[in-house]
């Protein structure tokens, strides 16, 4: 190797020469830097009193101020609060319903019915919350069909699954199974396909049933895609799912439905208020930042450092 | 492996469950289809609906009717095309330059992109990088979250690692440039995992709300997703309403719900017709993605 290559130049000599890769990878780190990166500079504002007319440089810094306006104000430990309890109701159905539904496909004696049915399952996943909050405001509406079938089955009075806050939540956490349930099982499949065999063979030999057969070779083999899953849904335990939420709610439901990212779009995009709405975004990106790092680090202990994320 | 071949009580609760999966999942569409297609006094009566009744196009001829409807939906044709052919280029060319080991600053790349997944900017900071480039109220905003998806730069980069690398090396030989190898060497071969994430894109594209709803306000711009909030998740039909009465003057005046309805359906139509063919791609491609990481 001549000394040239061998100078702290090195790498970019070699960019360079590799020139036509070097353009091909361009576009995305431009745009990478420019819409992720930029945006986590951005976060400053967070920092100040933003004015969009001074710009982020001009407009005074207020160090702590706005997150102790945010914590002063009464509405943010609601917004968490219904962040949490919905987000964990939903972690809850969304992790263990995908686990249940890929070992009942594993149960079933495959062919067509198999494909059929799962086939047929991950189909609303393809369908936006739009689509799908029409459907639910026109089923579950005061005059809806649900109604409807519950009226002349006997029914006296309309069950408000729209206004009343309980019938709401369990609404959106049915919904969020009933989009998702079969779109979640294919990572677990995916697992499950990866066992090897002689596993299910040697248990037949040692006598296990089929009960025995699941718990002891195919659930183990499942354990990675389950950690993997249980790492990432950790990591939104603050987020829910924006589009669902924002698509079904009404004023009626605000006390328990409004959460963190709803009331983000509304009181920062719609009202402008953009420092606090960065700061809370920003204080939210940081609890799902440390979710993430902490249940990474349970999962590596729990599976002996094989199956973390990083 | 073999579990026998006697069905006990297990198989049969477990049969039954898959096909109650099945209906609960149909049904609510097949019920949406059949109120479009009924008559306004069918379609108000309560009940399963599991045909229409007294079969009518009313509601579908509305929407024809409707300029904006059309509008929108031409647009969300082209947003997804473009978009789609886009993300795939940016994508695909960057997962070609990162799956070359000779390249030098190939980890340091996929380290600035997996800080992505785990920690952002953030909704606001992200709107106003958008706002300050004058971005608002163009489709651009739109195709971003497309061309900068993590996830498929990694399954595309994988599954360029996978093709041989004495396909390269003789084409090298033959002097081929970098461009001429993943012109024709690398993409004809990848056509699998392309025509995936494209998929992947595309389905993304169409479905996309939340970016034009913020981004997008004239309404020559609008797309599919924004006129379908407006007409169902927020029921305001006054729009296509006055078309389909119109059209049916008095007597037969579509209802709100059926109006709706053909709406769903007419925006889920190219999903619904091209999914039979298209699922499996979509398995494929989150199989690659879990099995090679």
């Amino acid at each position: 190797m001549s000394t040239r290559t061998q100078r702290w130049y090195a790498p970019l000599y070699q960019l360079g020469k590799q020139w036509q890769l070097t353009l091909m990878l361009v576009p995305l780190v431009v745009l990478v830097l420019l819409f992720l990166y930029v945006p986590m500079g951005f976060l400053v504002i967070a920092f100040k009193d933003y004015n969009i007319g001074k710009g982020v440089w001009d407009s005074p810094w207020v160090g702590w101020g706005q997150f102790e306006k945010i914590f002063t104000y009464s509405d943010i430990t609601r917004l968490i609060r219904n962040s949490l309890v919905i987000s964990f109701l939903t972690l809850i159905s969304g992790f263990a319903g995908p686990i249940v539904l890929a070992l009942l496909f594993n149960e079933m004696r495959g062919g067509k019915f198999r494909k059929l049915v799962q086939t047929v399952s991950y189909l609303p996943h393809f369908f936006p919350w739009t689509i799908i909050a029409g459907m639910i405001l026109m089923f579950f509406s005061i005059d809806g069909v649900v109604n409807g079938l519950l009226e002349s089955w006997g029914s006296s009075r309309p069950v408000q699954f729209l206004t009343d806050h309980v019938h709401f939540i369990q609404l959106l956490v049915a919904s969020n199974l009933w989009k998702e349930i079969g779109w979640g099982t294919i990572i677990y499949i995916a697992a499950i396909a990866g066992i090897n065999p002689s596993l299910y063979e040697a248990a037949v030999v040692d006598g296990a049933g089929r009960y025995q057969r699941m718990r002891y070779v195919t659930i183990p083999g499942m354990r990675p895609a389950i950690g993997i899953s249980l790492i990432f849904a950790a990591g939104s335990l603050m987020s829910v799912n924006f589009d669902q939420i924002y698509n079904l709610y009404n004023p009626q439901v605000y006390e328990w439905a409004d959460v963190i990212d709803t009331y983000v779009v509304r009181a920062g995009v719609l009202q402008m208020q953009y420092s606090q709405t960065a700061a809370i975004g920003l204080f939210k990106g940081l609890v799902g930042l440390v979710l993430i790092v902490l249940s990474n680090w349970l999962v590596r202990r729990a599976t002996d450092n094989e199956y973390s994320l990083f | 492996m073999t579990w026998g071949s006697k069905r006990n009580w297990f198989d049969w609760v477990n049969g039954a469950v898959m096909v109650l999966i099945c209906i609960g999942t149909i049904y609510p569409f097949l019920y949406i289809l059949n109120i479009s297609l009924s008559s306004p006094v069918a379609a108000n009566q309560t009940g399963l609906h599991l045909w229409p009744e007294g079969f009518r196009l009313t509601a579908y001829r509305g929407i024809w009717e409707d300029r904006h409807f059309l509008r929108s939906y031409v647009n969300i044709v082209a947003v997804t095309a473009i978009g789609t052919f886009l993300g795939l280029l940016v994508s695909a060319c960057a997962a070609y330059t990162l799956s070359r080991k000779r390249f030098p600053f190939r980890k340091s790349v996929l380290g600035l992109l997996t800080v992505t997944i785990v920690f952002n900017g953030g909704l606001i900071p992200y709107y106003l990088v958008v706002r300050q480039l004058n971005l608002i109220d163009t489709w651009i905003p739109l195709w971003l979250p497309v061309m900068t998806g993590v996830f498929n730069i990694i399954i595309l980069k994988n599954f360029f690692l996978a093709v041989p690398q004495e396909l390269e090396e003789s084409a090298k030989i033959d002097g081929a440039t970098d461009f001429r190898v993943f012109g024709t060497i690398i993409v004809p071969l990848s056509k699998p995992v392309l025509a995936t994430v494209g998929l992947w894109l595309a389905v993304q594209l169409w479905n996309d709300w939340f970016s034009p709803y913020l981004f997008i306000n004239s309404p020559d711009k609008v797309t599919l997703p924004l006129v379908l909030r407006k007409y169902v998740v927020e029921n305001d039909l006054t729009q296509v309403g006055s078309f389909a009465r119109a059209i049916a003057q008095v007597t037969e005046q579509p209802t709100s719900t059926q109006i709706v309805s053909a709406v769903i359906i007419v925006s889920i139509l190219p999903m619904l017709v091209a999914y039979p063919y298209i699922q499996r791609f979509f398995v494929k491609g989150i199989l690659f993605g879990s099995i090679k990481e």
